[in-house]
């Protein structure tokens, strides 16, 4: 497990929860919360991009997962996102490409990029902590979570890692974990 | 009170970024209170040349469209304590500000006390460059010994003076002493000559520049590059000091002395 | 190759940076002067103006643009005005006062 170094430049905004008065400054308003509970990561990958009501049997986690997905729909993106491009969304994005240096993806739910994560993505963008990143090949410039907005420490991921990982956040800390 | 300087060219390529770059560590080094403003919306790269890429979360747009405080925008550079950038946004497009904007940003940065704000100005002579040139006090004029690099300046020289930016100075950028000498290159008083601007400083083509780029460090950070020494004087220069042009002459090899005797004859 | 060996026996021709230079004198002549293309016509205009209280000519095959040519040192070129200007005819008397 990587954890991801806070920034210690950019403080007023890079630093955990404990300064979430800086958030307006975004330019969005805080609508509530938009996930019950966290689940699995590999449940919510495979769901996701499943039909929303796909599983009728599974526990509370999923039943949320559920709830979440009829609010918030999947946004899909065919294609790679080059420098200066950028994709906002109200839910949930997947993108069937690479995002490059420079681009940015936004939503206010999960990011499952199945390619390269090179650019920034911010998934939670109102706010919510427990939205997660998923990336097949994760190196991204900068990765924003809820209010939280981490970098890998420098010269930390300059080899091209080919294993599919996803970050979350616990305890105020975005980690950044194989996925498996 | 602090100096607002354009760093300018019209053509692309001629080394503006990397002249930014430097000019602002060189100050930085030299204990000035500087920010490096990319005024290139939509296709930053101050960032990058810096090494500070991953450290943005708010830029130029934000500020001036009140997203954000201006403080928060700025981001502390990991060398020096007095170096501050200010990027540009890549997901928007020159129109996003105006020039009126820009002088009120410049004067806010004035305002938060620094020496010198430097603003790196993209190529071409449309919105961006109005925009990049508003709120500055003076204009550095950069460009390489070729015709077209040459003939850009001129116009942007032009430009600059209907612009009420007079008397811009010149950095000449990328020469190659050793072409000059055997007449494949157009020498400084050749340039000068045609422009009829002061010469503020002689950059010599240099690897170290691409090495030092690639690695987000600028090159005047490095004792041992003939470049990096280049844009250490034009920084002393920029504060108000006299120093000579360097000696950008290498030393003579056996060959280069046989060239040139069969030249003569 | 360690030195022009054939280049020793060729013609002397011009160094490339001083063709460069000639180059860009000549395209910076043009463009100076594009950028008062304005001016160029209210001269026109005024050049009219005048010679036609004196003869009267051919407006529509009038010329008048700014060129180079050698200057009398014959070593560098200058900027001259140069203006064609096809007479119809000559008015007899000297122009009205009015």
């Amino acid at each position: 497990m990587i954890t991801f170094e806070q920034d210690p430049y950019q403080t007023p905004r890079t630093s955990p929860v404990t300064e979430t008065e800086e958030a307006p400054e975004i330019g969005l308003t805080q609508t509530g919360a938009l996930m019950e509970t966290i689940i699995e990561e590999a449940e919510a990958k495979a769901e996701e991009e499943a039909a929303p009501e796909a599983t009728e049997e599974t526990d509370v986690e999923g039943r949320a997962l559920n709830a979440f997905c009829k609010e918030h729909m999947a946004y899909f993106h065919k294609g790679n996102l080059r420098s200066g491009m950028s994709l906002e969304y109200d839910g949930t994005i997947v993108i069937l490409g690479d995002v490059n240096p420079g681009a940015q993806v936004k939503a206010t739910g999960n990011i499952l990029v199945l390619g390269a994560l090179k650019g920034i993505a911010h998934a939670g963008c109102l706010g919510e902590p427990e939205a997660y990143v998923f990336a097949l090949n994760m190196n991204p410039i900068q990765l924003r979570i809820g209010e939280l907005i981490t970098r890998f420490p420098d010269g930390e991921r300059s080899k091209s890692l080919k294993n599919p990982e996803y970050a979350y956040v616990e305890d105020g800390i975005v980690y950044v974990s194989a996925f498996e | 009170m602090g100096e607002v300087i354009v760093i300018t060219s019209g053509k692309g390529g001629v080394g503006k970024t990397t002249t930014s770059a430097n000019l602002g560590c060189g100050l930085a080094i030299s204990g000035k209170k500087v920010a490096l403003v990319d005024a290139d919306i939509g296709l930053r790269n101050l960032d990058v040349v810096m090494g500070l890429e991953n450290r943005i979360v708010y830029d130029l747009v934000d500020v001036v469209e009140g997203n954000c405080k201006l403080k928060s925008a700025l981001i502390k550079d990991k060398r020096y304590a007095g170096l501050f950038l200010l990027p540009a946004a890549q997901t928007r497009d020159k129109d996003a500000v105006s020039p009126e904007q820009m002088q009120k940003l410049c004067q806010s940065l004035k305002d938060e006390g620094f020496d010198y704000i430097i603003i790196d100005c993209p190529a071409g002579i449309e919105q961006g460059f109005k925009n990049a040139i508003a709120g500055a006090d003076r204009a550095l004029v950069v460009t390489t010994p070729e015709v077209s690099a040459v003939r850009d300046a001129d116009r942007i020289i032009g430009l600059l003076e209907a612009n009420e930016l007079p008397n811009p100075s010149l950095i000449l950028n990328r020469l190659r002493i050793d072409m000059v000498k055997k007449g494949e290159m157009m020498s400084i008083e050749d340039v000068t000559e045609i422009l009829a601007v002061d010469i503020l400083g002689v950059v010599p083509d240099d690897e170290s520049i691409v090495i030092t780029t690639n690695k987000g460090e600028p090159a005047v950070t490095d004792e041992n590059s003939k470049a990096g020494q280049a844009y250490r004087n034009i920084t002393r220069r920029i504060m108000g000091e006299d120093v000579p042009l360097m000696n950008l002459e290498t030393e003579e090899t056996f060959m280069d002395k046989l060239k040139k005797f069969f030249r003569r004859s | 190759m360690a030195f022009d060996i054939f280049g020793f026996f060729k013609k002397k021709e011009p160094a490339s940076g001083s063709v460069a230079k000639d180059r860009l004198k000549l395209v910076l002549v043009h463009d100076r002067v594009d950028c008062s293309s304005q001016v160029l016509e209210m001269l026109k205009g005024d050049i009219i103006k005048v010679i036609s209280n004196y003869m009267e000519i051919d407006e529509e095959e009038l010329d008048i643009n700014i060129t180079q040519t050698e200057n009398e040192d014959h070593n560098g070129t200058v900027p001259v005005l140069y203006a064609n200007i096809p007479i119809k005819s000559m008015h007899r008397s000297a122009p009205k006062e009015d």
